[in-house]
């Protein structure tokens, strides 16, 4: 390498070239974490933090609107991953066999991601709407009248959907470069052995692709539990707290209700879930990296 | 590739997909283009109307300046520190360079909206609520992690000795980078460009939570707090989200051949 032929040099000068880095990446990620354990741990009044307050900011979590936060994350993080994925994987095969307008296509099926959350949650929000929105046009004339964002149920379906419809594009991005990663060679050996279509799926590409899968999970686990931009704007945690999710509820806390102990306490929280999933995403990592060496 | 030719299932199953990517995005273009009595009566009959509003009776088009400024200011610190550290990442050997490098993938890891309340009260110790300089400070930090890491798979993907015959020629090592790497990497560059402008442009928590100043509002915040002070005026809405998502959409179709390689090759490397 360059560097080691010039060992006086060696010491610092990456250290200074790296120091932009680490001192943003310290000063709001790191310290802010340390800070935000801190917080959840004290009294607080508006700006102010006070003495020390044991688990009292998290008690309005064990109690039944807790319970409901807890419930809608689960159901929208595990809704949202498990269609996306469904959506994603069988996508990401048939894009990679080649067939007319391929390039386009591949295009066009990425561009919900470019739509902002924003955009994407006032999209969906008008297309439910019940006046003039396409999609209870489409039930009544099936003869099921409704109003999507006024029933439990449906609210989060809506809050699924438009979530899966903006970032299955991600997945579908990560899955589709691995399918196409997966060396020729093995499908021409199966082949000759006589191998089925199916086969072929099941024992080479799904056993290949299998650690994309698990990172892409991961990712879309983490995109579906911060995010706060469309259950805020699509059904701002109604009807009936049914969409009331963790993130939500962090925004509401401290600029609502301005209990920023409540919201650091939800933080905390949030924070450790996915702190397990990046740990799960290192040792994979890591992993991966060990299975490319040997 | 897993089939040499396609079956027909896999041409429904993609053009399916691409017709529930396009379809509600067409309907929001129809719908900006109709006034609000053509929208109450599903009656046809196109009027540009809501551009009008948005563009000149509304403060979208300073929200718009906002977030260039913001956008602008966000990509070129980025650029600057995420090649500084990604070049240190690539070519240097150094105690410590693995465990720097996981550290800061994992810190990009830390979601925005667990650890938003203590930045929203450091910005407001600080005083620097309402100003361009905390969302383009917060913004590049939340870029640079991911930047830096695909950076450093572009540069490591230059030979060095390209690098070391600059440095015989008697380049200096600054030299060497600008004339040497920078013109190798340059797609590099350009995919990490794309990917921290459209970030900038479509991100809302943290701009939301940090302006609550009218005029320091940006697009996305913008178009939130139009349904709330307009009254529910649908076609506004649709025009104003139309406009929102031309800029990324414009810079996308621009480089996107770089951004999908960009993409993958950070991802999977």
């Amino acid at each position: 390498m360059l560097w080691h032929r010039h060992p006086e040099r060696r010491h610092l000068a990456p250290y200074f070239l790296l120091l932009p880095s680490i001192a943003l990446v310290v000063a709001l990620m790191g310290y802010p974490v340390v800070d935000l354990f801190y917080i959840a741990f004290h009294r607080t009044s508006y700006f102010r933090v006070g003495a020390f307050s044991w688990v009292a900011n998290f008690m309005p979590l064990a109690g039944p609107g807790g319970l409901s936060s807890a419930l809608a994350t689960l159901e929208f993080v595990v809704a949202s991953v498990s269609l996306m994925l469904l959506f994603a994987l069988p996508l990401a095969i048939a894009m990679d066999a080649p067939f007319r307008l391929r390039g386009i296509l591949r295009t066009v099926a990425l561009l919900p991601w470019l739509v902002s959350p924003v955009v994407t949650a006032l999209l969906w929000q008008a297309l439910v709407n019940p006046s003039f929105g396409p999609i209870p046009w489409i039930a009544a004339t099936f003869g099921w009248h409704f109003a999507p964002l006024s029933s439990p149920t449906t609210a989060m379906g809506v809050l699924v959907i438009a979530n899966v419809w903006r970032s299955y594009p991600y997945a579908l991005v990560l899955l589709l470069a691995a399918v196409q990663a997966v060396p020729t060679e093995l499908y021409e050996a199966a082949r000759l052995d006589g191998a089925s279509a199916f086969q072929e799926m099941w024992f080479i590409l799904l056993p290949y692709i299998s650690r994309t899968i698990g990172v892409v999970t991961i990712l879309i686990t983490f995109e579906s539990l911060t995010n706060v931009t469309l259950p805020l704007i699509i059904s701002d945690g109604g009807p009936n707290n049914a969409t009331n999710v963790y993130a939500l509820r962090v925004l509401n806390e401290a600029f609502t209700n301005y209990h920023f102990g409540v919201a650091a306490a939800i933080g905390v929280i949030i924070f450790l879930l996915n702190l397990g999933i990046v740990i799960s995403s290192i040792r994979n990592f890591i992993a991966r990296e060990h299975s490319r060496v040997s | 590739m897993y089939r040499d030719r396609a079956p027909r299932w896999l041409y429904i199953l993609v053009a399916g997909s691409s017709l529930v990517a396009v379809l509600p995005l067409a309907w929001l273009l129809l719908l900006s283009l109709r006034n609000s009595q053509a929208i109450a009566a599903s009656s046809a009959g196109f009027t540009l109307s809501n551009y009008a509003a948005v563009l000149f009776q509304s403060m979208m088009p300073l929200y718009f300046l906002n977030t260039a400024i913001v956008a602008a200011c966000t990509v070129a610190a980025t650029l600057v520190c995420a090649c500084l550290g990604a070049y240190a990442a690539s070519r240097y050997r150094f105690r410590g360079r693995e465990t720097i490098l996981v550290v800061i993938l994992a810190a990009s890891m830390t979601p925005v909206i667990a650890i938003l309340v203590p930045l929203y009260l450091y910005a407001a110790s600080l005083h620097m609520l309402n100003t361009y300089r905390i969302l383009v400070i917060v913004f590049t930090a939340w870029q640079l992690p991911g930047s830096l890491w695909l950076l450093r798979s572009f540069i490591d993907m230059v030979p060095v000795e390209v690098e070391e015959a600059a440095l015989v020629d008697g380049c200096s090592r600054l030299g060497a980078f600008v004339r040497v790497v920078i013109p190798q990497i340059l797609p590099g560059l350009l995919a990490v460009g794309l990917i921290v402008f459209v970030y900038v442009w479509n991100e809302f928590i943290i701009a939301v939570s940090m302006s609550s100043r009218e005029d320091m509002r940006i697009a996305s915040v913008g178009l939130y707090f139009y349904i709330s002070e307009f009254g529910i005026e649908w076609g506004h809405i649709a025009a104003a989200a139309i406009l929102t998502l031309m800029p990324p959409a414009v810079a996308f179709l621009f480089v996107q051949r770089h951004l999908v390689n960009g993409l993958s090759a950070g991802a999977l490397k």
